[in-house]
């Protein structure tokens, strides 16, 4: 898995606890008529939507290249493989959002402690052609 | 007529399951081309040699070479887009931090990998060479390295380079450079765009090696082939100037080997030349060239397409709001001084927009119309005129002729102000004045436009009674009145002629300072120069023949600028120790010194100015006959001169202006205007000249290439762009696209500074992908247009004034769009237009973390029409259709292909002009009196439908599986049951009024034998028609010897019937006693002369005949002498008057009237109606719309794209389940992609009345 925003490429060192599946979502709706219904839909799209990864915790170093990424907020180039191989898609994402805790207790104190509780959350903008 | 969709999307409505679509495509109403553009930044320093390509990311890359800048630095602006291509990125690249380093130019390249190649040259002053040098920069602009190609003496002709990617790792680069006595075309190669190699000439016949080739440009076209286009330097003239073309040469491998060139443009005279050409391709076989027009004047005469037989332009007037030049058309020869015409020109485009002359509506009238066929003079030069006022007066041959027409080119009016009437003409007066009967005509007038008046100068010459006067009409007065401002009679006939006399005498109102001038001179005798106060019309200052610092023949048409009078001397003369005096004038008012200006350029005595016209930072320029336009300043007090000797093809034939005429002047764009109005016998007229106050026009123009098989073709050129230094152009085809290109190019300023602007060709932009939140359209027969709204992500990129982006223009106000619905159905996507529309309102909210969508509302044509004036229409009697028609061509610039009328049921000629109105409320009158409401259709064409009850069912929904809401819903109706309709007839009956006294008169009848014939018109403006006048004594003349001589005769007779019962003439008549009193007298003399007699009987006594014969002779003579008397008589007349007769129609719900125990009653006026059964139809539709108010529901269903506005449909009672028929009153429609939240929709929301 990695995130590259066109000068560095970070491949995650610790995969994410759990994330959102990156499947297309369906924009449809429905109403009653007075004797039926009427559903309309505009199909499928990747294109917006929201893909949340939380780790439980991950190394200083990590959280400190993902607030890089944050800080910069420029659009990012998302890597989701799982498996080490590039993935068969890579998405234009944004990072809306970078939250966590410091984990102390054992693991180190102040900026070099691992973090815990982290959630990512990446706006998919587009599907990298 | 419903709409009849594509039989797969009308099978998609009943489905319950739907894929509903939304496309809004923006785009420009007029032409994309020529192109205004838009400014690239707001820079102040110089910027200018732009480049640009197409990256493969889908970026546009710019180059241009900016500076030296406020810090003296100079370099390179980079410019790229994102790869959407929505927003400019700036990069500075500052290569030199003084002016010794001048940039010339750069070009641009794609490197294999992305990178940008950059290739310029810069003018190396400190070391004396050109470097030639390469850098190399990310997409983004970062650097990534660079280094000199090349340097050489700087004293070497070099051009602009060039260079070209011609595949991964091939890079051509070229460049002009002299070579001895001859020039070459030069080309480097590189396969890394680090290492050059060394130049090497191109080998291209055709060519003379002596020619200069600049310029060099390379695209490579869809075959693969290398097209290098380049100018051509062919020859140079003896003042410098340069005769340029445009070439070609071909490579079909790669830059190896080139063709013989190939000469596009065909220039062949200094005047137009071409330079600079690049070429874009947007499809195979076609090919754009862009070049620099360089030219010495533009010029426009009666050839030119719009502009009527006649281009004597002798007067100019500049519209600088609308940037409208109006070219006043007047034969200055031999025979009538008639007006051609006045024509309209748009300078950005430089062509005719319209035109006045007899033959049009609204025209000027015959008589002072055709030139020298014309009936009467109305002379030139003597006019002047301000912004889109132009005043013509008439120089009526006798005497009454004070007629003045004021058009009004913006509002498309000529207004006629008679102070005379002539029947022969049909003018009748409506001038209210007092102005003496000694002036004849106006001779010189001034429009004032921001107080909307004209000033009016009158002229007596006659020996006995010489003076002048100065007053003015005020054009916003309805009832108008001549305000003279003064008469002065302190002035001798010759002076007076000189004011008249129109080819120098003048007149010039400075309403800023509060002067009126009048320049008298002939060239035959002493002239004059007056100033009076504007206010007050008290004489301020005269200068005579007599003054030994005024110039003896005195000046012509004068100027005021700055307290200070400017006007050319009429005559030289070496007498009166005058020998010096030669050239312009310049008099100071208030200390009333005078001092002649001689031109620098010329050392004749004589010069023949026109009226001076000021320019901006104190200059003035004016004709100069036989010279061209000369230019003083007035603060340097230096002249200069525009002809043929310095601007090549200033003059259409290469002659120097022959007469003169007045100069107009766009301080915007810093160009001048003058009328070529030649000479009557010699120079032909030649219309109108415009050029550059900073000598040469470029304009960046564009030719079509075309190669259908067998060769490339290349069309006559057209202006690219809208302004007059524009030039320089480079262009990139919009990836993706065979339509559109971006052109950026070199504006110049009026203070020389050069920015880049920009444009596109092919401008519309899809929105769709843009829209977020409800698309909603509303449609309603109510009048009002119909309306668009929806809202917009990019909101920030959709600010108009946001410089950094290139959807900057797209929701500008009045921007077109087109709506479409549709269907995606089986994956492909099925459309409907659903109409055209014109942004109305924008608005966006630029707040910290909150996303700026922009909200967009915009209406149908409609919105255009609404605040348009409409001061008259023509005069119709016509069918509803062709007078919509002709409105909407008219007015609305519409053409047939955008109307589609029908024809209207029980429809009738209609006689009518509407006066002081909007196009808008003319259009729906004509159709309310058929009972049609006008609207635009689904492909934007003006439409009218009826308005029904009683329609055919267009859609039938069989069920209630479609509807979501219903209510019944009467809030717009009354209890109105009664309508009646009120019109006239459309004949005139004539009546006849009470009776009436007319006038009263008097007088003094005589022993003499008075007679008094007193012509009685019925009213003071001849217009009014009376009968049976007569006349009542209230004193009548008589005595003894009258009654004796058979009394006085008082009588009345009424005029012929051919006068049209306007007058009536009263007779009054003494009989002449003078024979009797003669007889008395002679009589009286006999008597006088015989003695008394004497007589003898008786006593005798002395008899006094002759006394008594005197006695005799007296007494009558007396009572002759005395029968003088007045009389005093009232005429009495009937007066006649013409009536259209009222008529009118009702209508009645008796129904209702029962149902409420009222009648509820609506009167309505209708101008259209012209008898009882127009009434009676009219009042029939008011009624029944009343009554449909009341039977009115709201439903709301799922979208049918069937359905519009004027359908009736039948829909299912959800309750009852009874069948409702409705008519459509108003249907919007709402769509909203749904959102994560589900929240979407389709509906039609329907206003409708149930008339079933």
């Amino acid at each position: 898995m990695i995130l590259n925003d066109g000068v560095t490429s970070y491949t995650f060192s610790l995969l994410p606890g759990s994330m959102t599946v990156i499947r297309e979502d369906k924009s449809c709706t429905a109403v009653q008529t007075y004797e039926g219904v009427a559903y309309f839909s505009w199909g499928t799209s990747i294109v917006g939507k929201e893909l949340s990864l939380s780790w439980n915790a991950m190394p200083a170093a990590m959280w400190s290249q993902f607030e890089t990424f944050f800080t910069a907020d420029a659009p990012l180039e998302f890597d989701p493989t799982l498996d080490g191989t590039p993935s068969a898609k890579t998405y234009t994402v944004e990072m809306t959002r970078l939250d966590g805790d410091y984990f102390l207790g054992g693991y180190g104190t102040g900026a070099g402690s691992w973090r815990q509780n982290v959630t990512m959350t990446l706006l998919i903008l587009s599907e990298v052609p | 007529m419903s709409l009849t969709l594509d039989a797969a999307l009308a099978a998609a409505q009943e489905n319950p399951s739907r894929r509903p679509l939304v496309e809004i495509i923006s785009s420009q109403r007029s032409d994309d081309i020529p192109f205004d553009g838009t400014f690239l930044t707001s820079e102040t320093f110089s910027e200018f040699g732009v480049n640009l390509i197409p990256h493969s990311s889908g970026r546009l890359c710019i180059a241009y070479c900016y500076g030296p800048d406020a810090d003296r630095d100079c370099g390179i602006k980079y410019v790229y887009t994102d790869t959407e291509r929505r927003e400019f990125t700036p990069v500075t690249i500052e290569l030199y931090t003084d002016t010794s380093r001048v940039m010339v130019g750069v070009s641009i390249c794609e490197l294999a990998g992305g990178n940008i190649g950059l290739v310029y040259l810069v003018n190396d002053t400190v070391s004396h060479l050109y470097r030639l040098m390469r850098r190399i920069v990310t997409v983004t602009g970062a650097a990534a390295g660079n280094a000199e190609i090349a340097g050489w003496s700087h004293d070497t002709f070099t051009s602009d380079p060039w260079v070209q990617t011609l595949g991964a790792n091939s890079y051509l680069l070229v460049y002009g450079k002299k070579s001895g006595s001859n020039y070459y075309l030069y080309k480097r190669t590189s396969s890394d765009f680090v290492t050059w190699s060394t130049e090497a000439a191109l080998s291209i016949a055709g060519l003379t090696s002596t020619w200069r080739l600049s310029n060099p440009s390379i695209i490579r076209i869809t075959t693969g082939d290398l097209w290098l286009w380049f100018d051509v330097l062919e020859s140079t003239g003896p003042g410098g100037e340069q005769l340029t073309n445009i070439y070609y040469s071909v490579s079909t491998n790669g830059g190896t080997t080139w063709t013989a060139a190939v000469r596009v443009t065909n220039y062949d005279g200094y005047g137009e030349v071409g330079g600079h050409p690049v070429a874009v391709q947007k499809a195979a076989n076609q090919m754009n060239l862009i070049f620099t027009r360089k030219v010495g004047a533009l010029h426009m005469d009666d050839t030119a397409t719009g502009w009527p037989t006649g281009d004597t332009t002798v007067e100019l007037s500049w519209d600088s709001t609308n940037r409208k030049l109006y070219a006043i058309n007047i034969h200055n020869g031999g025979g009538t001084k008639g007006l051609q015409c006045v024509v309209k020109i748009d300078v950005d485009t430089w062509r005719v927009d319209q035109y006045w002359d007899a033959t049009t509506t609204p025209g000027f009238p015959s008589v002072i119309c055709g030139g020298i066929s014309a009936t009467e003079h109305v002379w030139y030069c003597n006019h002047v005129h301000d912004g889109h006022i132009i005043a013509i007066t008439a120089a009526h041959v006798g005497s009454s002729g004070r007629w003045l027409w004021v058009l009004d080119g913006e509002a498309n009016t000529i207004t006629n102000y008679y102070c005379d009437t002539n029947v022969a003409y049909g003018f009748t007066q409506n001038v209210t004045h007092s102005i003496s009967a000694h002036y004849g005509s106006f001779h010189h007038c001034q429009v004032d436009a921001a107080n909307l008046r004209v000033y009016l100068c009158l002229v007596d010459t006659y020996v006995w009674h010489p003076k002048v006067s100065v007053g003015y009409i005020d054009l916003t007065e309805s009832s108008p009145e001549f305000h003279e401002i003064f008469n002065y009679t302190d002035i001798d006939d010759t002076e007076a002629y000189g004011v008249s006399y129109s080819l120098h005498g003048g007149m010039w109102v400075d309403v800023d300072s509060g002067y009126i001038v009048l320049s008298c001179s002939t060239g035959m005798w002493p002239g004059a120069m007056l100033v009076f106060d504007l206010e007050t019309g008290a004489l301020i200052v005269k200068w005579t023949s007599s003054d030994i610092d005024f110039p003896y023949y005195g000046l012509t048409k004068p100027f005021v600028y700055n307290g200070k009078i400017y006007a050319g001397m009429c005559k030289y003369t070496s007498g009166y120790d005058q020998g010096g005096f030669r050239g312009l004038a310049e008099i100071d008012i208030s200390a009333e010194t005078i001092t002649l200006h001689r031109p620098s350029y010329c050392s004749s005595d004589d010069h023949y100015f026109g009226r001076p016209s000021l320019l901006q930072d104190g200059r003035i320029a004016m004709t100069h006959t036989s010279y061209g336009v000369a230019v003083f300043d007035t603060i340097s007090k230096t002249w200069s001169l525009f002809s043929n000797n310095n601007i090549a093809g200033f003059t259409a034939d290469g002659k120097e202006l022959a007469s003169p005429s007045q100069i107009a002047y766009d301080d915007t764009n810093d160009m001048i205007m003058v009328g070529d109005a030649g000479v009557y016998g010699g120079r032909n007229p030649q219309g109108v000249i415009m050029f550059s106050a900073n000598g040469y026009i470029r304009q960046a123009s564009y030719a079509i290439g075309t190669n259908p098989g067998g060769g490339w073709s290349f069309s006559e050129a057209g202006s690219l762009v809208q302004g007059f230094l524009d030039y320089d152009a480079a262009a990139a085809v919009e990836p993706g696209t065979s339509t559109s290109a971006y052109v950026f190019w070199t504006h110049e300023g009026t203070d020389g500074e050069k920015s880049i602007k920009w444009d596109k060709d092919g401008s519309s932009v899809d929105l769709s992908p843009y829209i977020a939140g409800e698309v909603a359209t509303e449609q309603t027969i109510s009048g009002q247009p119909a309306t668009l709204s929806f809202s917009v992500s990019h909101g920030h990129l959709f600010d108009p004034y946001n410089l950094s982006s290139l959807l900057s223009p797209v929701l500008k106000k009045g921007r077109k769009l087109v709506l479409r619905w549709g269907e995606k159905i089986g994956g492909v996507d099925y459309w409907q237009n659903a109409g055209t529309f014109f942004v109305t309102g924008t608005s966006l909210g630029f707040q910290r973390g909150e996303y700026p969508v922009m909200q967009v509302t915009a209406e149908d044509q409609r919105c255009l029409w609404q605040h348009g004036h409409v001061y008259a229409t023509e005069v119709y009697n016509n069918l509803p259709g062709e007078i919509i028609t002709d409105l909407l061509i008219d007015l609305a610039n519409m053409t047939l292909e955008d109307i589609n009328l029908p024809a209207f049921a029980g429809e009738s000629r209609l006689q009518m002009q509407w006066i002081e109105s909007t196009l808008d409320e003319i259009i729906t009158q004509v159709c309310e009196r058929f009972g049609y409401y006008f609207r635009f259709d689904c492909d934007g064409k003006a439409h009218a439908r009826r308005i029904s009850n009683t329609a055919g069912i267009d859609h039938i929904y069989p069920d209630n599986t479609k509807l979501i809401k219903y209510s019944p819903d009467d809030k717009y109706s009354d209890f109105t049951n009664r309508v009646t309709v009120r019109g006239q007839e459309m004949d005139f009956t004539t009546v006849q009024y009470a009776e009436e006294r007319i006038t009263q008169l008097s007088g003094t009848l005589g022993w003499w034998g008075c007679k008094a014939d007193h012509v009685v018109w019925y009213s003071d403006d001849k217009s009014r028609r009376c009968l049976s006048p007569r006349l009542v004594a209230l004193e009548t003349s008589t005595s003894i010897p009258f009654q004796l001589a058979g009394g006085v005769d008082e009588h009345i007779e009424e005029c012929a019937a051919g006068d049209d019962y306007k007058f009536c003439t009263v007779y009054m008549k003494a009989p002449n006693l003078i024979g009797m009193l003669a007889a008395s007298i002679a009589l009286y003399i006999v008597g006088n002369k015989i003695g008394d007699a004497v007589v003898s009987w008786g006593a005798g006594w002395t008899q006094p005949v002759g006394r008594l014969i005197e006695g005799l002779a007296v007494m009558p003579a007396l009572m002759i002498l005395g029968s003088t008397a007045n009389y005093q008589i009232e005429v009495w007349a009937t007066p006649l008057g013409s009536l259209r007769r009222s008529v009118q129609g009702s209508w009645n719900d008796e129904e209702h009237q029962t149902e409420i125990k009222a009648v509820v009653e609506q009167v309505v006026d209708d101008p259209l109606c012209y008898s009882v059964a127009d009434c009676v139809a009219v009042a029939s539709f008011e009624g029944m719309v009343a009554q449909m108010q009341r039977r009115r529901v709201t439903i709301t269903k799922v979208a049918h794209l069937q359905d519009e506005d004027g359908d009736t449909i039948r829909v299912t009672h959800p309750y009852s389940g009874e069948d409702l028929d409705l008519f459509v009153a108003s249907l919007k429609r709402t769509f909203k992609k749904a959102d994560t939240g589900g929240d979407g929709y389709f509906f039609d929301e329907i206003e409708g009345w149930v008339v079933s």
